[in-house]
This record gives structure tokens, C-alpha cells and sequence, in this order.
């Protein structure tokens, strides 16, 4: 097992024997994780619902197979990504047909007057309170940007940005390379940024 | 040989990939000197800083009763 903790070890490996409060102890303990990472994967309550059972259950099943070469939280969020990959849709928005190595205002140097001094072309963004971010608009702006974006790369900002998992982690997770990740991060902040930029520019 | 100033878009292109990563390595210095400079990537850098902020702050969910209470059941838990 690596760093997984004393008290979490044993519970695993007594789960792992059949001991049902052990497993009952960890699902109490992780459900709270799964679903929030559902949720904000989904951004749907029915489908995080859905998610969590699926994954409860897919540990259960699997639990005999977890060999402890990762960290249980690692398989857990591994399981939750799969299940939402599974899941997902066919999207209208091909990420990949977007024109993101051409981030908006950057098609070239930024406009100079005749002094050669800088002329701002991009519109600073509003400061926005956290009450805000309740705002029926704000959220509806909010949950209609990461639904376009493709579970693929919802997965890596989700992971990177909201659970604030390392690059290296989130890789693990998600079984893919380091610069992979990069690249899906770099690809899911500029196409979140490119679809709130309307709304939030001051 | 005099290095190539950094252009905006190269600014921008790091700034996506490397955003809550800091700006103190070597390779930075560049960066923040063009920062420091250019309102355009200074405008670039605070609304992907808010886009991430909105994104977190947006909601921090629980597992409803309801969804908690049929999960132990499905899974027969001990209470």
C-alpha cells in the first residue's frame, strides 16, 4: 500500500475480507467525495445520484481486485471518470475543431498607438462577489459553458481546478501522461474562459 | 545572442496550461516582466484566475438524504 492512511488501510483490508462495517465505515467516509466530483462531472443531480450508486457498487464488487499500488481515493475518482466517460454523450461542440491555439485578442501582438505604447484590446472581467455566483444568470451561464465542453476535458479541469489534484494525480486517475493532462487543462480553461468572457466582461 | 521578447500569445498559451502552478521558475521572469507591461495579458490572467474562482465557488454539494439513504439500502448497510 502507499500513503494511504493507518486508519484507511485497515478499513480497506478488512473490507477487502468481507467485513461489512468496514465497507459500511468507507462509504460513509468517501460518499461525500464521490458525489461532489459526480456533481460537478454531471453537473446534474439525478446523474451525480446515479454516478455514486454505480460506483459504490462497482467497489464493492471490486474491492478483492484493489491492490493498494495507488491511493484508495485514486481508484475512487478513477471509477467515478470512467463511469462519467461512459456515460457521456455525443456533443454538438467539437473541442478540438475550436480555434483555441488562437485564444481571443491574442491573433497577434496587442494593438500599439503611435508611440508604441500598448493599446488594451482585451475587456477586463467584473469582480464578482461570491453571492453572486448564486445568481440565477451567472449559474445558468456557468452550467451551460461546462456542459459544452467535453466530459473528456471536464474531467481534467474538474480534477486539476476544483478537487486541486497535482497534474501527476490526475493523471494517475485518468491513466493518461502528465503533458496529456497539461494539454487537456490548457484546452478546458481557454474554451470555460472563451464562453464566460461575454457575460463577465466589465 | 539577444533572446526574442515573448509574445501575448505565448503569454496566453502558458497562462492556460500553468495558471495555479505560481510564476517563480526561471522561464517566469520573462513572463512577469511582459505582465507587468501588457494590460492585454494582465486582463487575459485575471479572467482565467475568475473563471477557475467561479467554477469552485459555483457550489460544494452534499449527498442529499434521500440519494444517502437509498445508497445504504441498495448496499445494505449496517446502520
Amino acid at each position: 500500500m502507499t500513503s494511504e492512511p493507518t486508519e484507511d488501510r485497515l478499513l480497506i483490508e478488512r473490507a477487502r475480507r468481507g467485513d461489512q462495517r468496514a465497507f459500511s465505515v468507507l462509504v460513509r467516509q468517501y460518499e461525500d467525495l464521490v458525489y461532489r466530483f459526480a456533481f460537478h462531472v454531471c453537473r446534474d443531480e439525478e446523474k451525480a445520484a446515479e454516478t455514486l450508486q454505480d460506483t459504490f457498487i462497482n467497489v464493492f464488487r471490486k474491492l478483492k481486485q484493489f491492490d493498494g499500488k495507488s491511493k484508495f481515493t485514486t481508484w475512487l475518482y478513477r471509477i467515478v471518470a470512467n463511469n462519467c466517460l461512459m456515460k457521456r454523450r455525443k456533443r454538438k461542440i467539437d473541442l478540438a475543431s475550436l480555434s483555441i491555439d488562437q485564444p481571443e485578442g491574442f491573433r497577434d501582438d496587442p494593438l500599439r498607438d503611435e508611440e508604441g505604447r500598448v493599446i488594451q484590446t482585451i475587456p477586463s472581467w467584473k469582480e464578482t462577489p461570491l453571492d453572486r455566483v448564486m445568481d440565477g444568470e451567472l449559474r445558468e451561464t456557468l452550467d451551460r459553458a461546462i456542459q459544452q465542453l467535453p466530459v473528456e476535458y471536464r474531467v481534467v479541469f474538474v480534477l486539476r481546478d476544483i478537487e486541486e489534484k497535482t497534474a501527476g494525480e490526475t493523471a494517475k486517475i485518468l491513466r493518461l501522461s502528465v503533458p496529456a493532462v497539461k494539454s487537456r487543462l490548457r484546452r478546458a480553461r481557454m474554451f470555460l474562459r472563451e464562453q464566460l468572457h461575454g457575460y463577465m466582461k466589465a | 545572442m539577444k533572446r526574442r521578447p515573448i509574445k501575448c500569445k505565448e503569454v496566453a498559451l502558458y497562462l492556460c496550461e500553468n495558471l495555479t502552478e505560481g510564476l517563480n521558475s526561471a522561464r517566469c521572469r520573462a513572463l512577469k516582466k511582459h505582465l507587468a507591461h501588457c494590460p492585454n495579458c494582465t486582463a487575459y490572467l485575471d479572467s482565467l484566475r475568475k473563471t477557475v474562482y467561479l467554477f469552485k465557488a459555483y457550489r460544494d454539494p452534499r449527498v442529499p438524504g434521500k440519494t444517502r439513504k437509498k445508497l445504504h439500502s441498495i448496499l445494505r448497510l449496517p446502520r
